[in-house]
């Protein structure tokens, strides 16, 4: 898996290029697709040359992300994730917001979890950087956002 | 010349430059021009660690490139920034249409206009020294609380744009997906240039297909002139020098 882990989104990005060029050729009248097609060819071109080079060097090349690391983002992605398709929505964007902060803010947090100061420090800064934000988006900027469950 | 030198001056270069294209904004700046200071920065690995080349390049491109984008502005009436589009905001409220001829016709406003930025960059360079200092404390800030923050004003900054969750979830997929790419050695810039240029770019070459369809071919019109001479040939040096310095340092690894 770590041998290969360049060549997956060099792989993805490769698809994505084959995909956009079937799409450019297959369309009709050709002079109106000229530029998709030119674009698209040069791009799956780079693509593939990028795949095989991936497979080639394998490990070799640098960057890449260790399990650890993997380990240590995905939680943080999930809530980002669980937040934006579904939280901001169904409690509304402030609500969704402060329970997506705090979750973050715990999770992340290298303080000690069994002590109440924590809690404490990390429910003042979650409630201060809210209040800001209602006052900026809200009350100066007079952004209207999804209430949902307050509506 | 220091390094530091040499990324102040390849940032203000690029900033210059990019800034002369129409609807590119100062983050495209940063981007090429960070990319372009790691491309000939000996420390390349530390870059994408809060090294100051890297900072230095980024923020000269961001700022160096305010004062051109007023240039596709005044001419064209196409804002090169954010910046820049409000300000044409500002000119269209007060009947005034940015063109070839505005320098003809408003001269009392252009000149003043273009000197103000002038005192505007000596001022911000008096303030930004005075503020530095306290503005360094910004890197202070935890990551945990870093994260949140990022995320939540990331989120409420794309939906308050068009007022729409779609952007938001662009947002979300082009900033994770991006997250992980740069970790793979991908850049952001070319993306982001695509995504802004491609559209200008296409109607020109449909354009410049009929033109060239009803004239002597398309062969003679694209390759033909000095200036499309000289265009070609910078992108053709240009993709020569990647692959060049591709395997000098495939060969220095080796050598290593």
């Amino acid at each position: 898996m770590q041998r290969f882990q360049h060549a997956i989104p060099a792989g993805l990005i490769a698809l994505v290029g084959l995909w956009v060029c079937f799409v450019s050729y297959t369309q009709t009248p050709a002079a109106a697709f000229a530029f998709p097609r030119l674009i698209s060819t040069v791009f799956v071109v780079l693509a593939l040359w990028t795949f095989f080079k991936a497979l080639r060097d394998g490990a070799a090349q640098e960057g890449g992300f260790s399990r650890q690391e993997i380990a240590r983002i995905l939680p943080g992605l999930a809530v980002a994730v669980a937040y934006v398709f579904w939280g901001a929505k169904f409690f509304g964007f402030y609500t969704g917001t402060t329970l997506a902060f705090f979750i973050l803010l715990t999770w992340y947090d290298p303080a000690d979890h069994r002590q109440l100061r924590s809690w404490v420090m990390r429910a003042i800064i979650t409630a201060g950087f809210m209040a800001v934000m209602y006052c900026l988006f809200a009350l100066i900027l007079n952004v209207y956002t999804p209430r949902e469950i307050w509506s | 010349m220091s390094r530091r030198t040499r990324a102040l001056g390849i940032g203000t270069s690029v900033g210059a430059i990019i800034g002369l294209i129409p609807g590119v904004g100062g983050q495209i700046a940063g981007l090429v021009a960070y990319d372009q200071t790691r491309n000939f920065s000996p420390e390349r690995e530390k870059f994408g660690t809060g090294h100051s080349e890297g900072i230095i390049a980024a923020e000269s491109a961001n700022n160096a490139m305010v004062g051109p984008s007023l240039v596709p502005l005044l001419t064209l009436s196409i804002p090169g920034s954010p910046t820049a589009a409000v300000l044409l905001g500002g000119l269209i409220i007060h009947g005034i249409f940015p063109g070839p001829n505005i320098f003809r016709d408003y001269p009392e406003v252009v000149w003043p206009f273009i000197n103000s930025m002038l005192i505007g960059q000596i001022l911000m360079c008096v303030f930004g020294l005075m503020i530095a200092g306290l503005a360094a404390n910004v890197a202070r800030v935890p990551r945990a609380v870093m994260a949140a923050v990022v995320l939540a004003l990331a989120v409420f900054g794309s939906y308050s744009v068009q007022l729409s969750m779609d952007d938001v979830f662009v947002m979300l997929v082009l900033g994770a997906g991006m997250y992980f790419l740069e970790r793979y050695g991908y850049s952001a810039a070319p993306l982001v240039l695509g995504l802004i240029l491609g559209p200008i770019a296409e109607g020109n070459f449909v354009e410049g297909a009929m033109i060239a369809a009803a004239q002597n071919g398309v062969l003679p019109y694209f390759f033909t002139g000095t200036l499309n001479m000289v265009l070609i040939a910078i992108v053709l040096g240009s993709i020569i020098y990647s692959v060049w310095l591709e395997m000098k340092n495939r060969n220095q690894g080796r050598a290593l």
